[in-house]
């Protein structure tokens, strides 16, 4: 087996909302591997941003972790003492949230955050973070010297997204998540982030969560991928099974239905039916009422997400297993 | 292409930036653009957030006044008609905005959106005639039976449901040119196809003539594949072009670094892509534009003249055209 940063298990979290509770994320279980890029796709508002909060037990105020468990290298996350989860948080496991550029205070320098953000941590002279935080920032291909006396306005757009991760990266954290870093950005600027993240994952050995709704990106970044509907995670595989060989009717069908600048135009499908309201799902499997292969037990039974094989992937030679997991009745019979 | 219905003849947009106190500043939004759009043709605009395609749309729609240069629709500056003129312009040239949420008015329901304009251009009379028109209106966009969405609010309705009414709106006039402006980029991914092919339809059955504004280059492919894509950098056109041949074969240094960009849902294909060999990863700010050539402190091709000379958008085949020096 694999060796494990990440376990989930059981992982509900619901939110009050005006016309009743919302189930954002539904007896999720997820592992994330030492040393991998795991993507987590789906539409907006399936839960993946969610989900992925409440690695670090971060929840808005209307909604409560229900149920289930983290473990992150052995430790039970939701157990941690206050102090313990304040230290947890940015050292263990790092977030680069979407539009970076709210992440910085307008009125404080760069290298104020730089040192803040050390110092709010561990015990440190500012010569070392200094040292440090130049490093960092040369890495992300900023001019280190210029930078840290700027303030966040005199930035731009991609300037602060490279900025916040040289942040992020400033404690060595275990974990990178990254919820939807890309999307404030123009394609070129992207195409330069990812081979930045891709750079650091290689070199400084962080393992990623890239939670995005762009499929592209997905398949240019990730080891393995999950996905998810409605706040299930409904399949993971490597990448390449996930693209070339979807085993999840909703896998497929969201894969068809992206119109790219490869491929037929004519082979581009929608998915059938409308997106089902998250505080009433449909019984069953939530994807039944728009599931083309629907039959009488999907109806009634949710299916749980299981094992259907070994899975393949020609993507280096990063693991030995590349499990495949599909929570669908049509693979019952494996 | 068809008879040009829009005639965009060198025009440009300046803003003024800055506050009372400060220095005056003047950014071009739009900078010297010239182009047209035959009737019942597709033309999708595309580029990056900020360079302008926005402003370039409410201008051919008479929204924004251009600072200078001319827009035509049907052979007429649409800044020097009369009254009835105008009104029939207006009438004629329609939007559809990027964000459904914004455009319908949470207090109104569906009947009440959907009333207004159809009883101001006199197409109904009477509430008994207006609601047939209404509900024949939903029924062209899908949204069946439309006496179960006439009473509702647009709270009770998802993102894909109130693009479709802003829809229904903007054809219930019968315009003859429709601008798109991001129509499908708030919408959920599994639905956009859905309301692409409506409006493919809609424009199909109603011979409209369409602008299309996106930037996703996916997504003009599959609107404008019979028709023809026009690429924008910081306000200017770089070039323009039958849509599959600009993505088969770019010529602009910054469209080809556009698309080498873009990422594609296929693993192996999008990794096999190197990045592309831009001099400088920042786009300059509006109000330092660089001269000559916008592109050219960034495009690995750039010579000594590129800084010096702004290209001009120049024919290289009979259909297409771009703006570079090295052609």
């Amino acid at each position: 087996m694999e060796e494990l940063l990440v376990s989930m298990r059981g992982l509900t979290v619901e939110f009050r909302v005006p016309r009743g509770i919302l189930r954002a994320v539904d007896k999720v279980d997820l592992d994330i591997r030492k040393g991998e890029i795991l993507g987590l796709a789906g539409e907006s508002g399936c839960g993946k941003s969610v989900l992925a909060h409440a690695i670090i037990k971060q929840v808005d105020p209307n909604g409560y972790i229900r149920d289930g468990e983290v473990i992150f290298e052995g430790r039970d996350v939701y157990s941690l003492k206050e102090e313990a989860l304040r230290r947890f948080r940015w050292k263990d496991v790092a977030i680069i949230f979407q539009g970076a550029q709210n992440s910085l205070n307008p009125v404080m320098r760069v290298v104020g955050h730089v040192i803040d953000t050390v110092l709010a941590h561990e015990k440190s002279s500012k010569d070392d973070i200094l040292k440090k935080s130049i490093e960092l920032l040369n890495f992300v291909r900023l001019d280190a010297d210029r930078v840290l006396e700027l303030y966040p306005h005199e930035l731009s757009g991609g300037m602060k997204q490279r900025s916040v991760s040289a942040i992020s990266l400033l404690l060595r954290p275990k974990l990178l998540i990254l919820d939807e870093p890309t999307s404030a950005l123009d394609v070129l600027t992207q195409k330069y982030f990812l081979k930045l993240m891709k750079d650091i994952h290689e070199k400084l050995g962080i393992t990623m969560l890239f939670i995005t709704h762009e499929l592209g990106t997905i398949a240019e970044i990730a080891d393995r991928v999950a996905i998810m509907y409605l706040a299930n995670i409904i399949e993971v595989g490597s990448v390449e099974d996930i693209f070339y060989d979807p085993k999840h009717p909703y896998t497929d069908a969201l894969i068809k239905s992206i119109p790219s600048i490869v491929g037929e135009v004519g082979d581009v499908k929608p998915v059938p039916g409308p997106v089902p309201d998250p505080v009433f799902p449909p019984p069953g499997c939530r994807f039944h009422p728009r599931c083309p292969f629907a039959f009488g037990r999907c109806r009634k039974e949710k299916p749980q997400l299981k094992e259907i094989g070994e899975g393949a992937s020609s993507n280096g030679k990063k693991f030995k297993r590349w499990q495949r997991l599909v929570a669908c009745h049509l693979y019952e019979s494996f | 292409m068809g008879e040009p219905l829009v005639i965009v003849e060198d025009v440009t947009k300046a803003f003024k930036m800055g506050d009372l106190f400060s220095e005056k500043k003047y950014i071009c939004a739009v900078d010297h653009v010239s182009f047209s759009i035959g009737e019942a043709d597709t033309l999708a605009l595309v580029g990056e957030s900020g360079c302008g395609k926005s402003t370039l749309g409410r201008l051919t729609l008479g929204l924004l006044r251009p600072t200078s240069g001319r827009i035509l629709f049907k052979g007429k500056d649409v800044w020097n008609l009369n009254e009835p003129e105008f009104k029939e312009f207006r009438r004629n040239a329609q939007i559809i905005h990027q964000d459904p949420y914004e455009t319908l008015n949470p207090m109104r329901t569906i009947f009440q959106s959907l009333a207004p304009p159809i009883s101001h251009y006199k197409i109904a009379h009477g509430r008994e005639e207006l609601r047939g028109k209404a509900s024949e209106l939903l029924e062209l966009v899908g949204l069946v039976p439309p006496d179960d969405f006439l009473k509702r609010h647009p709270s009770r309705l998802s993102g894909g449901q109130m693009q479709r009414i802003a829809l229904a709106r903007a054809i219930s006039v019968n315009p003859k040119f429709l601008v798109a402006d991001e129509a499908v980029s708030m919408i959920d991914a599994s639905l956009r196809i859905e309301v692409l092919d409506l409006l493919l339809d809609l424009k199909r059955k109603f011979g409209m003539t369409c602008l299309f504004i996106t930037h996703d280059f996916g997504v003009a492919r599959y609107f404008a594949k019979h028709g023809r894509v026009m690429i924008m950098y910081l306000g200017s056109i770089v070039e323009v072009g039958p849509t599959d041949d600009i993505i088969l074969e770019p010529m602009h240094p910054y469209t080809k670094t556009l698309i080498a960009s873009v990422p594609v849902p296929d693993p192996k294909l999008t990794r096999s892509k190197g990045l592309p060999a831009l001099r400088s990863l920042e786009v300059p700010s509006l109000t330092q534009i660089p001269p000559g050539c916008k592109f050219n402190p960034r495009c690995p091709y750039a010579e000594k003249t590129c800084a010096d000379r702004v290209p001009e958008v120049k024919a290289v085949s009979k259909a297409r055209f771009v703006a570079c020096h090295l052609y």
